[in-house]
């Protein structure tokens, strides 16, 4: 029976999506069309790389360069996934489980159809173009014996699209809480994060352990020998040569350890990490297939399989608890009172261009996106990069990589930290359904209501940014002069992605669903566009990395920070010049936007 | 309504002491009723009564902390019945949940097919429904287009396609022009009058006076007064007994805050 009203939900989203193109008329056709060819080429390139790589990486038995690239492929996809950046490309999902229960469904069939809904997504489909090439490159080589391979990426997605599922259900209970857990979810984060980088804490650990007991011996050698110099066993002479023989051999022993091993300590150290962290199952299995070890392959399999069913249960209990509680979404009146209150009670840290209503707005959005499930997904997606930075500056062996590495960590940084926190700039009313509509009845400026919005994501843009950039210039050792210039450089990209997000609020209004944020195509391209756009404000300060790196003469010279200075001042100028004509456009085209808002507003937007 | 009334014969819905806490708000305490088959039954009371929220348990969408509720003899909160139970009822939400980018015939069609029913059923249905809540104009139109009294219409359609023994509504005549709440309440007198039951929650008393065999009425989650609609129009109009209940009850509710 079940499987009957899954298949009258997928005919529904197809209606859904044809209908959406047959009405969006030639622009949206020749979006879809232009999508459609976009992706596939994606796919078709993934997924001949993938297979080139994998014929030739896997015929050389070349298992660091396998491993980096699975490693690579799982954290685009868990990326993708946590950061929420495909979750409007999913050609339909899940419809609210409140609605579903009105159906001849029960709480297992609910939970069941969205799930099995909400997985099919763009990102899926690309990792499985990109598996299925490398599945194919390990059958052509292996034989027989490489088919275990599809097991291994069918088990990992099970992991995968479980954790997923739990994680959604997850925020959505604390969303929907008038309780104060958000501190748990942080506290979870945070254990989360931790057991993701206690691995490699080990690992730096167990590499300095290893030195140590080098130099121990080392050390024991030399005493050795000075007791027997003074036993007068030796003379002074054979003492010389002895120490200087054993100096010299602890140094040949490091130097060729050092030559030798580098890259089997690489192999090791992430060979170990992903032993330890399920994600790395994956990965792991997949050496270990190349090694013809099928016992390993088969732990990583069942392991994976195992997490998953844990985690699917956990997202059934989530489901169960938001059915039985009937958690509901409410701001709760203190924040309310609070966000009125604040305003006055800190009258004196008000800032330029910005009344006490601003700050009410500001507070008041601030709260709505704290509650809001999104923002713990977004903020959830902080695992990987900093996984990867901290991961990269605890590897002993890689210090000098890292030193090399380090400006462009930081500009990678920066542009992660705008592709993170777009997420929330591009949905400045998206939070409540009802906030805009309220907003366009107060008697407010239309700018001041939109710096309020812009200032409420300030907090965000802080917290990401502090512990990117904040992470990269402590874990890669860079000037001060030029942490400070990062973080300066954090004003900018906060100015640039509220303009971008702004002007894309004011000219393509989305529908706006309290559990869901998906909206047409091209609303859905523009918002991808302008998410690369924003790019733009990395640009000064990369180049003025290259520069400070290229021309040594300068060093010393914080050319970096300067420029970022004079972008930040640029910036808010520019900010404050602008911000008053899109304030002005709002005003012009809100009644545009309303009706946008009213249509949108009353069906349950698929998602 | 007498033709209502002749067919009520057989208890469908028995709810006992259903309670619902939100925390310390309690939305729903002890509350106990029953309908019989071909019967217009109406939950009145002011918002946040408890109204939806007593629609919302009965129909299975949302776990009471205590109670009881029985619907054709089935514990609806028994996880064998059900999915029996809920075949057999069909709910009209207070939201207006139809997908724009659809046509109402689309909408209609996956209503049908999540209620299991044949292709060709469907269509005899939506071709019956659809003309008996005047909507073959809009069939093939987008819902988005629709107003908002035409979108509540489509969801009754999708309640009544199914061909339900009891309808639960939550405020139906909600953002409706009273000529087509007339003829849609003229409609549903009909399903009654065949058997079929009614359940639903509404503020507009003129359209209960006229559309309801029996009356319950709410106040901050208590089932204060239940009575036939002869019994009161007898005495007075009904929107001055409601009221007349509803300020002692206020009064009462008053007392008893202060007091604490």
């Amino acid at each position: 029976m079940i499987w009957l009203q899954i298949n009258a939900l997928i005919g529904l989203r197809v209606k859904h999506l044809t209908n959406q193109l047959q009405k969006g008329g030639c622009l949206d056709s020749r979006l879809i069309i232009l999508l459609f060819i976009g992706f596939c080429i994606a796919c078709g390139g993934s997924f001949a790389f993938t297979l080139g790589y994998g014929l030739k990486f896997f015929r050389d038995d070349d298992r660091v360069s396998v491993l980096i690239a699975c490693d690579i492929l799982v954290g685009i996809f868990f990326l993708t996934t946590l950061s929420n950046a495909f979750v409007e490309s999913r050609p339909g999902g899940s419809i609210s489980q409140d609605y579903l229960l009105t159906f001849p469904v029960d709480l297992r069939g609910a939970f069941l159809i969205r799930l099995l809904s909400s997985s099919i997504s763009l990102r899926l489909m690309w990792f499985l173009s990109v598996t299925l090439g490398v599945g194919i490159a390990f059958v052509a080589i292996k034989g027989i014996g490489g088919w275990p391979f599809f097991i291994l990426a069918v088990s990992f997605l099970w992991m995968v699209e479980s954790g997923g599922a739990a994680m959604r259900e997850l925020f959505e209970s604390f969303s929907r809480s008038n309780r104060r857990i958000q501190l748990y979810v942080f506290m979870i984060i945070t254990l989360f994060m931790m057991a993701a980088f206690g691995p490699y804490l080990i690992i730096r650990q167990t590499s300095l352990q290893q030195s140590k007991v080098v130099n121990s011996e080392f050390r024991k050698e030399t005493a050795r020998l000075s007791r027997l110099y003074h036993k007068r066993e030796i003379t002074f002479e054979d003492f010389k040569s002895y120490s200087q023989m054993n100096r010299e051999k602890f140094d040949r022993y490091f130097e060729e350890r050092n030559k030798a091993s580098k890259i089997s300590n690489v192999y090791g150290s992430l060979l170990s990490a992903n032993a330890l962290i399920p994600l790395g199952w994956f990965s792991y299995g997949i050496v270990m297939l190349q090694c013809n070890n099928p016992p390993m392959v088969f732990l990583c399999t069942a392991g994976m399989m195992g997490v998953g069913c844990v985690f699917l249960v956990f997202a059934y209990k989530f489901s169960q608890l938001i059915f039985e509680k009937q958690l509901l979404f409410r701001l709760p009146y203190s924040h309310m009172k609070l966000s009125c209150d604040i305003p006055r009670r800190f009258n004196w840290i008000r800032l330029p261009c910005t009344t006490n209503s601003t700050l009410a707005v500001a507070y008041f959005s601030f709260f709505i996106m704290l509650r809001a499930s999104k923002t713990y997904q977004i903020l959830a997606s902080l695992i990987i990069p900093l996984g990867i930075i901290i991961g990269v500056g605890s590897t002993h062996f890689l210090d000098e990589f890292a030193q090399s590495i380090a400006p462009v960590a930081l500009i990678c940084c920066s542009a992660l930290t705008l592709f993170i926190t777009n997420n929330w700039a591009l949905s400045l009313f998206q939070f409540d359904k009802s906030e805009f509509p309220r907003f366009a009845q107060s008697p407010m400026p239309r700018d001041q209501v939109l710096i309020g919005k812009n200032l409420s994501l300030a907090p965000f843009f802080v917290v990401v940014g502090c512990l990117l950039l904040g992470l990269v210039c402590v874990k890669f050792r860079l000037d001060y002069i030029d942490c400070l210039g990062s973080l300066i450089q954090l004003l900018s990209l906060w100015v640039t992605a509220c303009l971008i997000g702004n002007c894309f609020f004011i000219r393509f209004p989305a529908a706006s669903n309290k559990r869901s944020a998906k909206s047409g195509l091209t609303h859905l391209v523009f918002h991808r566009l302008l998410n690369a756009s924003t790019l733009i404000a990395v640009v000064p300060g990369a180049i003025s990395l290259l520069i400070q790196m290229r021309y040594e003469s300068l060093s010393g010279f914080p050319i970096y920070f300067f420029v970022e200075m004079a972008q930040g001042v640029i910036s808010l100028l520019v900010y404050d010049y602008i911000v008053r004509k899109q304030g002005a456009r709002l005003q012009i085209c809100e009644v545009e936007l309303l009706e946008a808002y009213d249509l949108q507003r009353d069906f349950i937007v698929i998602a | 309504m007498s033709n209502v009334s002749e067919c009520a014969n057989k208890q469908v819905l028995l709810v006992e002491g259903l309670t619902k806490h939100y925390g310390n708000l309690l939305a729903v305490e002890g509350i106990s009723f029953s309908v019989n088959r071909g019967e217009v039954y109406v939950l009145l009371g002011p918002n946040g009564a408890g109204k939806s929220t007593t629609i919302k348990m009965i129909t299975g969408s949302l776990v009471p902390n205590a109670g009881k509720v029985n619907i054709l003899g089935l514990n609806i909160w028994e996880p064998d019945s059900v999915l029996h139970v809920k075949r057999q009822i069909s709910v009209v939400p207070e939201e207006l949940i139809v997908y724009g980018n659809l046509t109402a015939r689309e909408f209609l069609t996956f209503v049908g097919r999540m209620y299991l029913m044949s292709p060709d059923r469907i269509r005899n249905r939506i071709a019956e429904v659809s003309e008996v809540l005047a909507i073959e104009n809009v069939l093939d139109k987008f819902a988005n287009e629709y107003s908002r009294g035409m979108k509540k219409r489509v969801l009754i359609a999708g309640a009544l396609i199914t061909n339900p023994k009891i309808i639960f509504m939550d405020e139906p005549f909600d953002s409706m022009d009273p000529i087509v709440a007339r003829s849609l309440h003229k409609h549903l007198i009909d399903f009654a009058g065949l058997g079929g039951t009614i359940v639903y929650t509404s503020h507009v008393l003129e359209l209960v006076e006229r559309f309801c065999s029996r009356f319950a009425i709410m106040y901050a989650g208590r089932l204060l007064e239940e009575s036939r609609i002869e019994s009161v129009l007898e005495k007075s109009s009904l929107s001055d007994y409601f009221h007349g209940v509803i300020e002692k009850a206020s009064k009462m509710h008053e007392t008893r805050s202060v007091s604490r």
